[in-house]
């Protein structure tokens, strides 16, 4: 006679289902979405008002939804300025223990959640020894989690960035040095890209050369030279020639033309267009690519240019 | 009867276990997209230096193109096959609104009509709207010509009924620049008629075409799961939820009334389906419909038979 026990294992799972769809429900509803929308808003505006008049932000909440509301409200507004003065929350992050409350949530979450803590907690004056414990998540298997740790660090300690970098064991993807670049342009790390170009550590190199691209520094062209001529890493040479063409430095050097000629016909088909959708003349990219190559590029050149000038 | 039921059982829960690992997949791949792009502001641009030309065939709704345009991402234009001598005033209409200027035409790369006529637009706002006239023979033809024009390395054909996420173009831009190898083809899980082209491996294919997705040119292929892309929302939900209930009803019936296991079975295999599909569709609201929720599982289990044919 056939086990009934099959059934039943289905019929648990699908209420299991049901059970979970419904809880996550419930949560969502635990506060009203207006209530949250007017107290970040009000939390947002607190916080703004106070670091502008640089005071100490004096906001005092109950409750573990509006503490996390208010941790979101301070993650908010560090994010999206400049040189904030991280000290004049710390009388609000005591007061509220949002740095109990953030450690505790980062230990018992997983994946993208323990990601976002970790942004928030990049946003708070951290002590020392909390700042220690964050380190762990930097070495995570989880490549979002590891990231917004190596945030984090960053922000409780940007005299340490090279440091911290240069002993990561994993190369920063190209998004990750975007938002190390973001952590700068928000003050919060210095920007010096000299030590970063001329270090020998791959992922220090490419921040050197982000820094470089964002703040359009067209002083580093002889490093970055350097780099294009001396770099064993086939991807920093790569990097480094966009750069210097974003940077519209002249490519026409024997060893530059050398390093292209080193590239595949596709990877060479890219760099052709991307010089040619920088303003690049003919006249430069026929010193560094084939008539072949550049017959797939020279229309898209005269179709932005020359009826531009006419008009 | 006992053999037959516990076969059912077994491809039931095969049936099921895709649709939950996709479901599991979508949810963290739209938490970690929400949590990159809403709050790490000002750190999408030039990623990689990898650019995306999107390109609308036939399209003349202004707003439509106005959507399509307010995106941030540094390197995207968007490029729109039109055909002027049988939608001549709407051509009109939209060089005059984005402002256009007629540019010398470009040389089709893998075949294709000629291009009549090239525009593009001047003032910043609009600077990477491309129009191109050309006589209308196939959606194909118009995607070949778009490719001969197109500035950027990565192609996004786009149908008529499809919605960009606000950070859609970033968020493919980011799956492309953090693949270990170049991307050929990149799938959108929640949206199974929208990919995303390689342009050298489209060249090498010799060209948009149906049977392009088989083409042994797209060697390397990834699929993003965070729903960026999506269709607009069926208005047939009612109905839809009514039908399956319904489903589920039935089998309830016959299992009561003719006995057997495997009508339960395939009845809490709907049932769960469903339940799945309603929370996943809350959870991702506004990027799914119930409906559309339905036919990305269905999709996802049938390419695993089968390979898809590219259609517009």
């Amino acid at each position: 006679m056939f086990s009934p026990m099959l059934v039943y294992i289905y019929i648990v799972f699908l209420l299991c289902i049901t059970l979970v769809a419904t809880v996550a429900r419930w949560r969502r509803r635990l506060m009203p979405e207006r209530e949250r929308v007017l107290l970040m808003q009000r939390y947002v505006t607190h916080i703004i008002n106070a670091l502008l008049e640089h005071r100490d932000v004096t906001l005092v909440v109950e409750g573990r939804a509006r503490r996390k509301l208010l941790l979101r409200a301070i993650y908010l507004v560090v994010s999206h300025s400049y040189a904030t003065d991280l000290s004049l929350l710390r009388g609000t992050v005591e007061r509220n223990r949002l740095d109990t409350l953030v450690l505790r949530r980062i230990r018992l979450s997983r994946g993208v959640r323990r990601a976002k803590w970790l942004l928030w907690a990049g946003a708070l004056p951290l002590p020392r020894r909390d700042v220690h414990s964050l380190r762990r998540y930097a070495h995570s298997g989880d490549k979002i989690v590891r990231t917004s740790a190596l945030l984090a660090l960053l922000s409780a300690r940007p005299s340490r960035a090279m440091q911290i970098i240069g002993t990561l064991h994993y190369s920063l993807s190209p998004f990750d040095i975007r938002r190390v670049v973001a952590l700068l342009r928000r003050g919060v790390l210095p920007v010096a890209y000299e030590p970063l170009l001329l270090s020998h550590n791959t992922n220090l190199r490419r921040l050197g050369l982000a820094i470089v691209r964002s703040f359009g520094i067209d002083i580093a062209e002889r490093h970055l030279q350097n780099i294009a001529i001396s770099a064993r890493n086939p991807m920093l040479v790569r990097e480094t020639l966009y750069t210097l063409s974003s940077l519209g430095c002249p490519l026409g050097r024997a060893k530059i033309r050398r390093r292209i000629e080193t590239l595949s016909p596709r990877e060479r088909g890219e760099l052709c267009r991307y010089l040619g959708v920088e303003g690049y003349s003919l006249s430069a990219l026929r010193t560094l690519f084939s008539e072949q190559e550049l017959s797939r590029t020279e229309p898209l050149i005269s179709s932005y240019k020359r009826n531009l000038v006419c008009t | 009867m006992h053999l037959i039921d516990i076969l059912v059982a077994i491809l039931s829960a095969l049936f099921l276990l895709p649709i939950f690992r996709f479901v599991q997949r979508s949810v963290r791949a739209y938490r970690s997209t929400r949590l990159l792009l809403d709050e790490c502001a000002g750190c999408c641009e030039d990623i990689s230096f990898i650019g995306c030309s999107a390109i609308c065939c036939g399209e003349y709704d202004l707003l439509r193109l106005q959507r399509l345009l307010a995106v941030e991402y540094d390197r995207y234009e968007l490029i729109v096959v039109v055909d002027s001598h049988s939608n001549a005033a709407l051509v009109e209409q939209i060089i005059s609104y984005f402002r256009l200027i007629r540019v010398n035409p470009v040389a089709n790369i893998v075949g294709g009509e000629p291009i009549r006529a090239l525009y593009r637009s001047r003032p910043h706002h609009f600077h990477r709207l491309v129009l191109v006239d050309v006589r209308s023979v196939g959606v194909y033809d118009d995607l070949n010509v778009a490719l001969s024009v197109a500035s950027y390395d990565y192609l996004l054909p786009l149908r008529s009924d499809v919605v960009l996420d606000r950070h859609a173009i970033e968020a493919l831009m980011i799956t492309v620049a953090e693949s270990e190898h170049s991307v050929d083809l990149l799938s959108v899980a929640s949206c199974p008629s929208v990919w995303l082209f390689g342009r050298y491996a489209t060249e090498q294919a010799g060209g948009f075409s149906e049977d392009i997705l088989a083409n042994e040119s797209f060697s390397h292929r990834i699929t993003i799961y965070a729903p960026v892309i999506y269709r607009f929302h069926s208005s047939g939900n009612v109905l839809l939820r009514l039908c399956l209930l319904l489903s589920v009803l039935f089998f309830g019936v016959l299992y009561l009334s003719l006995g057997g296991l495997w009508a339960l079975v395939v009845a809490a295999s709907f049932a769960s389906l469903y339940a799945v599909a309603t929370y996943q569709t809350s959870l991702l609201y506004p990027a799914n419909s119930l409906k559309v929720t339905l036919l990305c599982y269905f999709n996802h289990i049938a390419s695993f038979f089968y390979l898809q044919k590219f259609r517009l």
